[in-house]
C-alpha cells in the first residue's frame, strides 16, 4: 500500500510528459514563422484576431484587415478629397438621386476573375438583404434600385437625394467587393463567406485563428504595388505584451489608437532607437452636457464650466502630447468643418465665477460648493472605466471645477452601459467622440438629430433646437455645394456656441516602428490599413 | 465501490442543473444588452431596427423562462448555441481552442510537480535549514504575486533582457516554458507547503521512531517511508487544482497571447457573447465536479478506509 502514492505521482508525470509531447508535435510545423524574418516582411501586432474577412459584416472581422483585401468604389483621400478607386468616375443626376459609376476595366480579383458591374450589383444585393442591419449607414436605407447598365457601368438609384453617398462608399464595410468565389450558395453573406477573394493589394496567405495571419502582396494588383512583400499580423491581446514583443524585436511596427499606453509610447520614444509618428486629428473627444438636467439647462452654467478648467494643461498632462487641445467639436480636417465661426473659449476662472454668480449659483459663506435655493451645484460625469484617458480627465475636471465651487461626481461604467445610458438620456455629463473620416460630418449631425441616440434629448434646452434639426434634415439632401457649406457652418457653430457639446481634445493615432521601416504614413480614412507605402530595409 | 461511484455520478446531475441556472440568472441580471454590445464592439451607432433584428436573431425577444428551458435542452444535446460575435457554433470555437489550454495546463502541472516535490521534501526533513527558508520565501512570493505581473516580469527578464525565450506565440517548446512557469508558480507555492507540512507531521509518527531504532539509514527512512505517505495530500491537491489551473489560464493566456480558450472566454466577456460565457462556466463547473470525483476515487484506491467509512455510516 505504501508504494501507491509515489507510483501514482510517477505515473502522473509520465502521462503528462507523453501528453505534452503529443501536443507539441502537432504544432511543430509552424517554426518557419519566426525564421522567415529577414525577407521583405513587415511584422505587426493587433489586439484581436483578424476575423473571417467578411466585407459585408462587422464582428469579428477587423477593419484594417478587411481594407487590405477589399476595396471601395471611391476612396477618401487627404483633406477629405473623394478620389476614384474601383470606379474611374461617376455622374450624379441633377436631382441627386441617380448615380452612374464607370468602373475601372483593368481590375481583377485575386482569383483571376474580372471585376465588373455584375459583381458590383451582386455585392450590393447581398448587402441589401440585411438593409435594417446596415441602416446606420445613411445611404443604404435610401437605395431604391441597383442596375447593371453595361459590363463596366453600374447605376445606383436612391429614393431621395443624399449627398454623402459618395463619401459613404469609401467606408470599409459593408460596401466593399467580394469576388464570385467568396459568395456562399444562397448568396447571403451575412452568415459568412466561402473564402476571402478581393481586388485589394493584399491576399491572405496563411492564417491561424488567435495566433497570426500572413498577407502576401497581390502581384497582379491594378494599382500601386506595395513595397513590402508580406505583412505578418500577430495577434497579441495584451498591450504590455505588445510593447515587450516590440522591444524584443519580434515586431516591426505598432500602430493604431490606444494600442499601447501613453507611458509605453513615450518610454519607447525616449530611447531614440525607434521611429515614431503621430497622426492628424482623427476625431474630437467631447464632453456632452445634458441640458434636460436642471443645473445644466442654463447656458451660463455650461459656459462657466468651459471657462473653468485649463484645457491645454489638462490635455497635455493626461495625454503627454499624444492628443491636442481641441477648439472645435469636429476636427477641422474633415469636409465642411474648416469654416466654423465660434468664439473659442480661453481658460478664465474669474469669468467662470462671474457666469455662475449671474446664473444664481452663489457660494455660501464657509462652504466650498455653490448653491441656489439651497440646492448644491452638483454634476455627475460618466466615463468608460476601461479607458484610462477618460478616467484621468474626469478626475482632473473634478479637481479643476472644485476650484470654481462645482462638485463633480465621477462614475466609471462599462462601454455598453455608457452607450445605453447616453441613449436613454440617463446621464448628466458624458464623454463622446465623433466617428471621424469618412463618416463625418454628416454621421455626427445625423446622430444629433435622430431621436433615441442621446444628443437629440441632451440638447433639449437649446432654444433653436428645432431649427438645428431642420437644417440637419436639409443638409444631406441639398445638391447645392455652397448651401451645404453654409448649413454645416450654422449647425456646427450653433451646437458648439451654446455649450452643451464641449470639445476637449483631438484624438490621434500613433505609430512606432523600427529604424529600418520607412515611409510610414497614416491613411486619411480612419479605418483603412497603413501598409501601401511602407518599406522595410533588408 | 461500484454503487459508491454510481451515487457520486448521480449527484453531479442536480449540481450541474443548479450551475446552469445560476449562470443563466447571472448573465440576465447584467444590465447590458448583447445586441447593443455587438454594435458597440464594432463602433457602430446602431439604429433601433438593427438592434431589433439582432435581438430576434439571438432569441432575446422571448420570455426568460423559455430562453432558459431552450438553453438547457440544447446543452443536454451538447449544443451550446451559436456565438453572437463569430456566428459559428460555440462548441466548434471552444473545442478548437481546448488543446492549447490543455497543453499549457499539462506543462505547468509538470513543472509544479518537478519543482515542488524535491523542495517540499528537503524543506520538510531539514526544518529551518537554508532550503526550508528558501521554500518559505518561494511560497510567500508564489501566493502573493498576481500571475499577470509575474508573467510580465518573466517576459522582461527571460525574453527581452536575456533573450532566452520568445515573448509570445506557440509552436516550439520554448514558447511553452514561460507561460507554464507563470501558471505553475502559485501551485509550486501551495504544493511545497503542503508536502513540507505533511512530512513534518509524519516525522512525529511512531513508525519513524521505530525505523530509526531498527538502525535504518536516515535517507532510507525519509525517501522510502515518509515521502510515500506524506505525498498523499499533494495528490488530493493536484486534483482539486485542475479546475483552478484552467481558470488561472485565463490571465496567463491573455498575457502570453496563448491561443487557448481562457483568452477566448475573456474576449467573450467584453463582447457579451452570452453563449460562450455560458458554455465556459458550465465546462469549468463540469471539470471541477469530475476532477473531484477522480481525486476521491484515487484516494479510495490509496486508502480503502475512506470507502469503508462511507459504508459504515450507512
Amino acid at each position: 500500500m505504501l508504494r501507491k502514492p509515489v507510483l501514482i505521482i510517477s505515473m502522473i508525470i509520465l502521462i503528462l510528459s507523453l501528453a505534452l509531447m503529443g501536443c507539441s508535435n502537432e504544432s511543430a510545423e509552424n517554426k518557419e514563422d519566426t525564421a522567415g524574418k529577414s525577407d521583405n516582411t513587415l511584422t505587426f501586432a493587433w489586439p484581436r484576431d483578424i476575423g473571417e474577412l467578411n466585407p459585408h459584416m462587422y464582428n469579428p472581422s477587423q477593419l484594417f484587415s478587411t481594407s487590405m483585401v477589399y476595396e471601395p468604389l471611391v476612396s477618401f483621400g487627404d483633406g477629405g478629397e473623394l478620389q476614384p478607386h474601383l470606379a474611374e468616375s461617376w455622374d450624379i443626376s441633377t436631382d441627386g438621386k441617380e448615380y452612374l459609376f464607370h468602373l475601372r476595366q483593368d481590375v481583377k480579383f485575386s482569383d483571376g476573375t474580372s471585376f465588373n458591374a455584375e459583381i458590383v450589383k451582386k455585392n450590393f444585393d447581398a448587402i441589401l438583404k440585411n438593409v435594417d442591419f446596415h441602416s446606420w449607414l445613411g445611404f443604404i436605407s435610401k437605395i431604391a434600385q441597383t442596375e447593371v447598365i453595361d459590363e463596366y457601368t453600374f447605376k445606383l438609384t436612391l429614393t431621395e437625394p443624399y449627398y454623402p453617398t459618395i463619401q459613404e462608399l469609401a467606408v470599409v464595410r459593408p460596401v466593399r467587393f467580394l469576388g464570385e468565389a467568396g459568395f456562399p450558395q444562397d448568396g447571403d453573406t451575412s452568415k459568412g463567406v466561402e473564402k476571402p477573394v478581393g481586388t485589394g493589394p493584399w491576399v491572405l496567405d496563411e492564417y491561424k485563428v488567435d495566433e497570426y495571419a500572413v498577407f502576401k502582396r497581390n502581384e497582379d494588383y491594378w494599382g500601386e504595388l506595395p513595397n513590402v512583400e508580406k505583412i505578418t499580423v500577430k495577434v497579441i491581446p495584451d498591450a504590455e505584451t505588445r510593447v515587450l514583443a516590440f522591444e524584443k524585436g519580434e515586431l516591426d511596427l505598432l500602430y493604431g489608437e490606444g494600442v499601447i499606453s501613453i507611458d509605453s509610447f513615450n518610454q519607447l520614444k525616449s530611447t531614440g532607437s525607434y521611429g515614431t509618428s503621430i497622426s492628424e486629428p482623427v476625431a474630437t473627444r467631447q464632453l456632452v452636457m445634458n441640458t434636460t438636467k436642471e443645473q445644466l439647462s442654463d447656458e451660463r452654467v455650461r459656459q462657466a464650466l468651459h471657462y473653468g478648467f485649463n484645457k491645454a494643461a489638462l490635455v497635455e498632462g493626461v495625454t503627454s502630447g499624444l492628443e491636442e487641445k481641441a477648439d472645435y467639436i469636429l476636427p477641422t480636417n474633415l469636409p465642411y468643418t474648416s469654416d466654423i465661426d465660434v468664439t473659442t473659449v480661453k481658460y478664465n476662472v474669474e469669468k467662470a465665477q462671474q457666469l455662475l454668480d449671474e446664473a444664481g449659483w452663489k457660494l455660501p459663506k464657509g462652504k466650498t460648493v455653490r448653491e441656489k435655493d439651497g440646492t448644491p451645484l452638483e454634476v455627475e460625469l460618466m466615463y468608460n472605466s476601461a479607458e484610462s484617458i477618460q478616467k484621468t480627465m474626469a478626475e482632473t475636471l473634478q479637481a479643476e471645477w472644485a476650484g470654481i465651487g462645482v462638485k463633480l461626481n465621477i462614475v466609471g461604467v462599462e462601454l455598453t452601459t455608457q452607450v445605453e445610458r447616453f441613449k436613454a438620456n440617463e446621464f448628466e455629463m458624458n464623454f463622446f467622440s465623433n466617428y471621424g473620416a469618412p463618416y463625418d460630418p454628416h454621421s455626427f449631425v445625423n446622430v444629433i438629430a435622430t431621436e433615441g441616440f442621446g444628443f437629440n434629448e441632451a440638447i433639449s434646452a437649446y432654444p433653436n433646437k428645432d431649427e438645428i434639426f431642420s437644417k440637419i434634415a436639409k443638409v444631406t439632401q441639398t445638391t447645392d455645394e455652397a448651401e451645404r457649406q453654409q448649413l454645416y457652418s450654422d449647425i456646427l457653430g450653433s451646437l458648439q456656441e451654446q455649450g452643451a457639446i464641449l470639445p476637449i481634445s483631438y484624438i490621434k493615432k500613433i505609430a512606432i516602428y523600427k529604424k529600418d521601416v520607412s515611409n510610414f504614413t497614416f491613411p486619411a480614412n480612419r479605418d483603412e490599413h497603413p501598409f501601401t507605402g511602407v518599406s522595410v530595409k533588408e | 465501490m461500484a454503487t459508491y461511484v454510481f451515487k457520486r455520478i448521480i449527484t453531479i446531475v442536480p449540481i450541474f442543473l443548479i450551475a446552469t441556472f445560476i449562470t443563466f440568472g447571472m448573465i440576465n441580471l447584467s444590465p447590458v444588452d448583447p445586441a447593443e454590445a455587438y454594435f458597440a464592439a464594432a463602433h457602430i451607432q446602431a439604429t433601433d431596427e438593427a438592434l431589433e433584428q439582432k435581438r430576434h436573431e439571438f432569441g432575446l425577444d422571448q420570455p426568460l423562462l423559455i430562453q432558459y428551458v431552450n438553453t438547457v435542452i440544447k446543452i443536454c444535446q451538447f449544443d451550446f448555441g451559436i456565438s453572437y460575435v463569430t456566428n459559428k457554433p460555440v462548441w466548434e470555437e471552444i473545442s478548437a481552442r481546448i488543446p492549447a489550454t490543455i497543453q499549457l495546463t499539462i506543462g505547468s502541472l509538470l513543472i509544479a510537480i518537478l519543482v515542488s516535490v524535491p523542495i517540499g521534501f528537503f524543506a520538510g526533513i531539514k526544518k529551518n535549514s537554508g532550503i526550508d527558508h528558501f521554500s518559505r520565501f518561494l511560497s510567500f512570493i508564489g501566493a502573493s504575486i498576481p500571475s499577470f505581473w509575474l508573467g510580465y516580469l518573466f517576459i522582461f527578464f527571460f525574453s527581452v533582457k536575456l533573450d532566452l525565450f520568445p515573448v509570445e506565440g506557440t509552436g516550439t517548446w520554448e514558447h511553452l516554458i514561460l507561460p507554464s512557469l507563470t501558471l505553475a508558480f502559485p501551485l509550486i507555492a501551495l504544493y511545497t507547503r503542503l508536502l513540507r507540512a505533511s512530512i513534518l507531521e509524519n516525522l512525529q509518527e511512531s513508525y519513524v521512531l521505530f525505523a530509526r531504532t531498527r538502525g535504518l539509514h536516515e535517507m532510507v527512512i525519509m525517501g522510502k517511508h515518509v515521502l510515500r505517505i506524506a505525498i498523499s495530500p499533494m495528490i488530493t491537491g493536484l486534483g482539486m487544482n485542475l479546475g483552478n489551473l484552467l481558470t488561472g489560464a485565463i490571465i496567463v493566456e491573455a498575457v502570453f497571447s496563448w491561443p487557448g480558450f481562457g483568452r477566448y472566454f475573456l474576449e467573450a466577456i467584453f463582447n457579451r457573447d452570452v453563449p460562450v460565457i455560458q458554455a465556459y462556466v458550465l465546462l469549468a463547473a463540469g471539470l471541477f465536479l469530475i476532477s473531484n470525483l477522480i481525486v476521491d476515487l484515487i484516494q479510495m484506491y490509496i486508502d480503502p478506509r475512506i470507502s469503508r467509512k462511507g459504508r459504515q455510516l450507512q
